[in-house]
């Protein structure tokens, strides 16, 4: 009995010690797949959903002209709804068209709604294999970017101007609410003159809203812009005009960043005589500052360059002219990568405005300028619409016709990528760890094409599209489940 | 002086012996009374057969008187004839043929007559064979005029009742009668044959004034063996006919009109339980003892004009000596509790009241009370508010019938709907409702009983302890462990089933041990099966209404095992082992058919895991030690059980200590495969954790009993030392865990929520723009139903309509085609489309909820929720066709489907011409069509116009018909899962559902089990009493 007893206890204290014991780990953390949300990533679904935040109607500023490229080999058909804004009372307008295998449709939305002063798109294409890009049109030239691919709760615009009176500066945020119930938008606006801030600002539901930027905060040179949707999701993307002797001329249209991050890659920039690059890094906390690397990313593998070092304070942004950096000067191409070295997350983008030199030595430099947002995700497929024109609608050798870029974010790892044009293999380029490849459009293709991106490591795809009169410059658009960047050893 | 002479300087006595042709053991009758020491004493033989005994009375009394007793009928006649028989004595000692005094018996009961002035006095009466056994010792009587003895079953013969006291009525067998009283009285009722007899002629010596006493001094044995003389068992009928007689005879005109009502009711009362049980036998009786009654009424209208010559005592007076209640009415229920079941009101031979003013009984009978007393107090304001519909706690359907149609119909909507193999339940709480006229009041009443019924399980699980002070603590002990507050505090129904249903498998399940001290009655077959039908009932009645809590057999078995063999008691294993395979049988015919179907389906047992997918939870092992899971945290005081759980360890001994050792065990076990799910090691997943925790429950009150047990029976044999000092440290801790435990009664609702979420959610009624689904998205223990695993914590169901009630709740024999939601929620979550509305609509689906706390805020706050994964609701809020519900509670995110169409709708032909596979809806979305059949069915009628489909949006098969005037309607395939008939013409239409006969067939013999199952149960309470 006694040793019953004993034996007992002991088998009794020892089962409650190993629960205990057991119990001490942390838990198993739930598996749930990887649920990375880029605002450029193409859906790939049976039904998949464009919103481009838009532009104006022709006699605007920035009319909207959508392209749909259909990459595949089928049609595919497409639903196309015009968003009205603007203060005229107008419905939402819904068509349905047939996209060509391989084919390329342009489109103006505000003749279906023809009184609106502004007007925003959603695109609702079947198959995963049709890319929507925005394209707007201005006095001062013409600026494009891929539209987004989902909606949030938060943006960011981190770099705009409103010199109005001497650089003709004119920066308008342009939110898409493609939802059936309305949404509430609070807007902060930093600039380097101050604070303000637009309240309440209702976006009614599947309606478009252009906040001109420029009659809230008057000459500044550098405004950020930090959206948060108190009610409801919308879409937001940015314009930004200049015509002056700082600001250069042209005009650039970018997706706002839907969101923070402590590692972004930016795959164009460059450096020049005529070329101006500007890195803003956006700190949208409100207490914490934020440390910030901008990591150089050259495409020779045998160079070395030390990082930027900023530092963001909280709610506000930096900017980096790259054409200050003399550690810059003749390493040729390259990317960056934007680093949070404290547990602050930031949004970075950069802006480039190229500009027409007084002697362009003999080969011929489109001014313009471009914006395009950092990429926090790298995936290994990519589609990137691209355009190599020239008057006659050939590229001529030894002009700048734009180009591919391809980044490697891995520290570790080789990426092979390989690059086809219309199903046919074009290019394969092996990119080194943390590197980049810079690859001429005209080498691609010609005319209007999509550059598929194949890697066997996630990458990051950008391009930079020179047209006869203006340059733009955008990530490309991720076909496969995107893994953070900063996951990527 | 002899025996048979009469001495003149004392009282005379005169043995009225009637004789009925008795067998060999007369002899012994007549040598007692010629054996007396009491001089005057004479003796009358009445012959009641005219058998002819004079020879053998002679033999042995030479100077005895032999009557004839011809033409008599029955005891009584034949008594009554000595007072024809002018007869001089001061006494009659009135016998029966079958009885032998002893020798003093005689001059005992007249010296105790003359000294209390007694007018009836009566002996000590004991087995003729086992003279050491108590047979009678006076009756109490009700006002019924039924008799109860004061004597246990076989109740030995300690001295207990040697002293004498007043009683309100004596057996016939011997009974000691001044001649004069009898005379007055006119001697028995002569219409009472046989029983009861003695009863009426006592009620009515009361009346006259007469003292009636019990001597205990006195003995005579008594064979009492009248049925196998006679050949003829008429002891029901002859009991109930004259106490019944009694009734009406001797009560006054008030009394009497008071209580002729209440056994009026009474009787039907029996008629109808002895109906249901199958004893027919009974049955008549009771109709012809009142009949019987009826027809003489003449007789008993004499009678009661005799009585009035011979009362002198106010009828108040007399009424006051009886019992107030019903003797049998009371046996029958302290049969049902458990108590002595061979007497009729035997404990201990004290009486009708005589169990309770026993110590043991009482601390039961107050531990009740108090108990009760704590479950109504803690519950008032759900008995006077209702019951929340928050988590497994679904609504009741308003009305009764709806219950019992969906029942038959054999069909349920939920998901996208499926044939159904609804349980019994249904039927016996809609008929339920029916009688109480309210549904909600069953729902609460249902909360409630679960709670009592577990808290009767463990009063029983150590009965077979025979210690009241173990039963009682143990019932405390269960009362206190958090896990029922718990359970309705998080609206855990399988919480509450466990916590009613493991006691009573426990029990079982150690009485299949055949451990000491559960090794009770004969062991053979009968009674091994008893326990494994006992076992299989008890399972298949958790079942019923959790067919997961059927689990807990295995779980409880398991536990036992293990201890078991940690006590060095293998031989319990193979028992319990058998137990539990054996128990399968009567289990499955309780939750026949839906066991029938389930295994013709195919084991699921993602349907006993209710959505959850074996993913970690959040819950702590010391919370789990502690049962504080889900929206309850009793807080440390809990920590203090482990005080009377470590004394059975410590202090018992024998089978004490063995069963510790089991119940620790079962208490592992519980807490192990708990932990193992919030852990999240399995790759599967299991029940609520409540229901996990119940076996633990259980035994941590089994061990607060053995620690008194323990203290009551092995303390003693230890030395002065810790052990002493660990007693009063045990009540103390025990003291403080009742007092901290008051906290949950504060409230009044055990701490569940006031509000639920179907109070805060605002539905379109469905009647006015058509059937619709809502798709429920959250915690698997948020949803009123069970659930489809979704994401770790996150599972989903859809219902039909603006409410989920328990009939949403029915077992779907098959999934149906709910893939279908799976593949939409999935579309979504993965972002791959924006239209996830238009497929949803093809769903029907009007409504998305995304629950993020048991129940509406500000009654859970933001730190009990678990809400839906951000991706999702973004995922969600991406969708172009769901619109967010501005403004409901910060618990949920209610979504409209904006492309929504009607479940049921009329169409044109071809109105899903295009839509091959049902994401084709994404690009070609439904038209919404003109509702139909939007009421509450099956089954639904309407009128249709020419040239129109009608859209079904339900899983296909076969049962379900629409026709048209009468006529059926072709149908086809639509949206590649419904259907869409095509009537030809326009006309009525008539849509229903019918479930094949053999189901019908099944649900009914489903719906009897539990019946059968009771009534053998009570037939078997009623054979043992």
């Amino acid at each position: 009995m006694r040793s019953m007893r004993v034996l007992a206890i002991i088998a009794i204290g020892g089962l409650l010690l190993a629960g205990v014991l057991v119990d001490i780990p942390d838990r198993a953390v739930p598996d749930r797949a990887d649920q990375y949300q880029s605002a450029l990533v193409a859906p790939t679904g049976v039904v998949n959903t464009w919103f481009c935040p838009g532009g104006s109607r022709p006699a605007g500023i920035a009319e909207l002209t959508v392209q749909m490229v259909n990459r595949s080999d089928e049609p595919r058909t497409v639903t196309v709804s015009a968003l009205p804004g603007g203060s005229a009372p107008q419905e939402l307008s819904t068509l349905e068209m047939s996209i060509e295998p391989r084919g390329r449709v342009l489109l103006q939305p505000s003749e279906a709604v023809p009184d609106a002063e502004w007007v925003g798109v959603t695109v609702e294409t079947t198959g995963a294999d049709v890319v929507v890009e925005q394209i707007v049109t201005a006095a001062e030239g013409v600026g494009r970017s891929p539209c987004l691919t989902r909606t949030a709760e938060s943006w960011i615009v981190s770099n705009g101007a409103t010199r109005s009176a001497v650089e003709k500066e004119r920066f308008v945020v342009m939110l898409l609410n493609p939802f059936p119930d309305v949404a509430v938008v609070d807007i902060e606006l930093v600039a380097d003159v101050g604070r303000d801030s637009i309240d309440g600002l209702v976006v009614p539901a599947q309606r478009v809203v252009a906040v001109d930027i420029t009659s809230e905060v008057t000459v500044a040179s550098t405004v950020a812009a930090f959206i948060d949707v108190v009610s409801g999701r919308v879409a937001a993307s940015w314009i930004q005009i200049a015509d002056g002797l700082i600001a250069g001329r042209g005009i650039r249209t970018a997706p706002a960043v839907p969101g923070a991050a402590d590692l972004w890659h930016l795959p164009v920039a460059a450096v020049g005589a005529d070329r101006r690059d500007v890195v803003a890094v956006s700190n949208p906390s409100a207490t914490d500052t934020a440390e910030v690397d901008v990591e150089i990313l050259p495409e020779d593998p045998q160079l070395d360059v030390g990082p930027i070092e900023i530092t963001v304070r909280p709610g506000r942004t930096a900017l980096i002219d790259l054409s200050r950096q003399a550690r810059l000067d003749g390493i040729g191409h390259f990317s960056l990568a934007v680093r949070s070295l404290t547990p602050v997350p930031v949004a970075a983008s950069i802006t480039s405005v190229t500009s027409t030199p007084a002697d362009t030595g003999g080969a011929a430099v489109v001014a313009g300028s471009t914006a395009t947002i950092g990429a926090d995700g790298a995936a290994h497929r990519w589609l990137v619409p691209a355009e190599v024109r020239d008057q006659d609608g050939a590229a001529v050798p030894g002009t700048d016709t734009g180009s591919l870029v391809i980044v490697n974010p891995s520290a570790a790892g080789i990426a092979q990528a390989d690059v086809s044009v219309d199903g046919s293999l074009v290019r394969s380029v092996e990119i080194g760890p943390l590197r980049s490849r810079r690859l001429p459009l005209s080498e691609l293709g010609s005319g209007n094409f999509v550059v598929e991106v194949d890697a066997s490591a996630p990458v990051v795809v950008g391009r930079e599209v020179v047209g006869l009169t203006s340059r733009s410059a955008s990530l490309g658009v991720a076909v496969d489940q995107p893994a953070p960047i900063a996951g990527i050893g | 002086m002899g025996a048979n002479g009469i001495a003149p300087q004392q009282p005379t006595v005169l043995a009225v012996v009637v004789a009925h042709e008795p067998g060999d053991w007369f002899v012994e009758t007549l040598e007692s009374l010629s054996l007396q020491d009491y001089a005057a004493m004479g003796t009358v033989v009445v012959d009641a057969a005219s058998s002819g005994i004079g020879a053998r009375v002679s033999e042995v009394l030479p100077d005895a008187a032999v009557v004839d007793g011809a033409g008599t009928t029955g005891f009584s006649q034949a008594a009554n004839a000595v007072l024809d028989a002018g007869i001089e004595a001061d006494f009659l000692l009135v016998c029966h043929d079958d009885v032998a005094l002893a020798p003093d018996a005689v001059s005992v009961l007249v010296a105790e007559a003359l000294r209390s002035n007694a007018g009836i006095v009566g002996p000590k009466i004991v087995e003729w064979d086992r003279p050491e056994i108590i047979q009678h010792a006076g009756y109490d009587v009700d006002r019924f005029g039924v008799p109860a003895e004061r004597v246990g079953a076989d109740e030995l013969d300690q001295e207990q009742l040697d002293g004498v006291s007043d009683v309100f009525a004596l057996p016939s067998a011997v009974l000691l009668i001044r001649r004069e009283l009898f005379v007055r009285l006119g001697g028995f009722d002569g219409g009472m044959t046989f029983r009861g007899e003695d009863v009426d002629l006592c009620w009515r010596a009361q009346m006259a004034g007469a003292r009636v006493m019990f001597v205990g001094g006195a003995v005579a044995r008594h064979r009492e063996d009248l049925v196998s003389r006679t050949g003829v068992d008429d002891s029901r009928l002859t009991e109930t006919r004259h106490a019944l007689r009694a009734m009406l005879v001797n009560h006054g005109r008030i009394s009497l009109t008071v209580l002729l009502p209440v056994a009026l009711i009474m009787a039907v009362f029996e008629i109808l339980l002895a109906t249901v049980t199958a004893r027919l036998g009974r049955v008549r009786d009771v109709i012809k003892a009142w009949v019987w009654n009826i027809s003489r009424l003449d007789v008993v209208s004499q009678r009661r004009k005799a009585n009035t010559l011979v009362r002198r005592v106010r009828q108040a007076d007399v009424t006051a000596l009886q019992y107030f209640g019903s003797v049998r009415l009371l046996s029958f229920l302290r049969r049902q509790s458990g108590a002595e079941s061979s007497g009729l009101l035997s404990a201990a031979g004290r009486g009708v009241f005589g169990g309770l003013r026993t110590g043991t009984n009482r601390v039961a009978w107050i531990a009740w009370i108090v108990v009760l007393a704590i479950v109504l107090f803690g519950s008032r304001r759900l008995l006077s508010s209702g019951v929340p519909a928050v988590g497994d706690f679904a609504a009741f359907p308003e009305d009764a019938s709806d219950m019992l149609r969906s029942w038959w119909g054999g069909w349920s909507e939920r998901n996208a709907g499926a044939p159904s193999s609804n349980l019994p339940i249904l039927v016996y709480l809609g008929v339920l409702g029916w009688v109480l006229g309210s549904m909600a009041l069953v729902r609460t009443l249902a909360v409630i009983a679960l709670m009592v019924v577990g808290l009767v399980g463990s009063y029983r699980l150590l009965s077979a302890t025979g210690s009241r002070r173990a039963q009682a603590s143990t019932l405390f002990a269960y009362l206190l462990v958090p896990l029922a507050p718990a359970s309705v505090a998080s609206g855990s129904l399988a919480g509450l089933v466990g916590y009613a249903a493991a006691p009573w498998m426990l029990r079982e399940l150690l009485r299949a041990s055949r451990a000491a001290p559960f090794r009770e009655g004969p062991q053979g077959f009968w009674s091994h099966a008893a326990v494994y039908v006992s076992l299989g009932a008890a399972a298949g009645a958790a079942a019923l209404i959790v067919p997961a809590a059927a689990g807990l057999v295995a779980l409880l078995a398991a536990g036992l095992l293990a201890g078991s063999l940690l006590a060095g008691r293998p031989e319990s294993v193979p028992r319990l082992l058998a137990a539990t395979a054996l128990a399968v049988p009567a289990a499955a015919f309780l939750a026949f058919p839906t066991v029938v179907d389930l295994l013709a389906s195919g084991p699921d047992w993602r349907f006993l895991a209710d959505g959850r997918d074996g993913s970690a939870g959040v819950v702590s092992f010391g919370e789990i030690l502690r049962f504080a899971v889900g929206a309850n945290d009793p807080g440390w005081i809990v920590w203090l059980f482990a005080l009377p759980m470590a004394v059975p360890l410590l202090l018992g001994r024998g089978w004490r200590l063995e069963q510790s050792v089991r119940f620790w065990m079962v208490a592992m076990v519980a807490w192990a495969v708990a932990l193992a799910s919030q852990r999240g090691v399995l790759p599967f997943g299991l029940p609520d954790l409540h229901l996990l925790l119940a076996p633990a429950a259980v035994a941590v009150a089994g061990l607060c009993g053995m620690a008194v047990l323990s203290i009551e029976h092995d303390l003693r044999f230890s030395h002065f030392g810790w052990r002493q000092a660990l007693v009063p440290v045990t009540v103390a801790a025990s003291l403080l865990l009742a007092v901290g435990s008051i906290g949950s009664l504060e409230d009044g609702r055990w701490r569940l929520v006031a509000s639920d979420h179907p109070s805060a959610l605002r539905f379109e009624p469905p009647v006015l723009e058509g059937a619709y689904r809502v798709l429920w998205i959250g915690a698997p223990e948020f949803l009123a139903t069970e659930g489809h695993s979704l994401a770790p914590g996150v599972a989903w169901a859809a219902t039909v309509g603006d409410s989920v009630t328990l009939l949403d709740r029915a077992i779907p024999l098959d999934r149906g085609r709910a893939d279908l939601f799976s593949t939409v929620i999935e579309e979504i979550e993965q972002g791959r489309t924006a239209r996830g509305g238009r497929l949803l609509a093809g769903l029907g689906v009007r409504y998305v909820v995304l629950l993020h706390r048991l129940a509406p805020a500000p009654f859970v706050s933001e730190e009990d929720s678990r809400p839906v994964p951000a991706d999702l609701i973004a995922a969600m809020r991406d969708q172009l066709d769901l619109e967010l519900v501005e403004g409901t509670n910060s618990a949920v995110d209610m979504f409209v489907n904006t492309a929504w169409v009607p479940m049921r709708a009329l169409y044109p032909p071809g109105f899903d011409e295009g839509i091959e596979d049902f994401t084709d809806l994404e690009v070609r979305p439904l038209a919404p069509g003109s509702s139909m059949f939007s009421g509450d069915g099956p089954p639904w009628t309407a009128r249709i116009p020419d040239n129109a489909e009608i859209l079904i949006s339900h899983t296909p098969r076969p049962g379900w018909e629409l026709t048209v005037d009468g006529e059926p309607v072709p149908k086809r395939e639509a949206l590649s899962w419904a259907r869409a008939y095509q009537p030809s013409e326009a006309g009525e239409v008539h849509l229903s559902y019918s479930a094949p006969w053999w189901r019908h067939g099944g649900q009914l013999v489903g719906a009897a089990a539990p019946v059968v199952l009771v009534l053998a149960w009570l037939r078997r309470r009623m054979d043992r009493s």
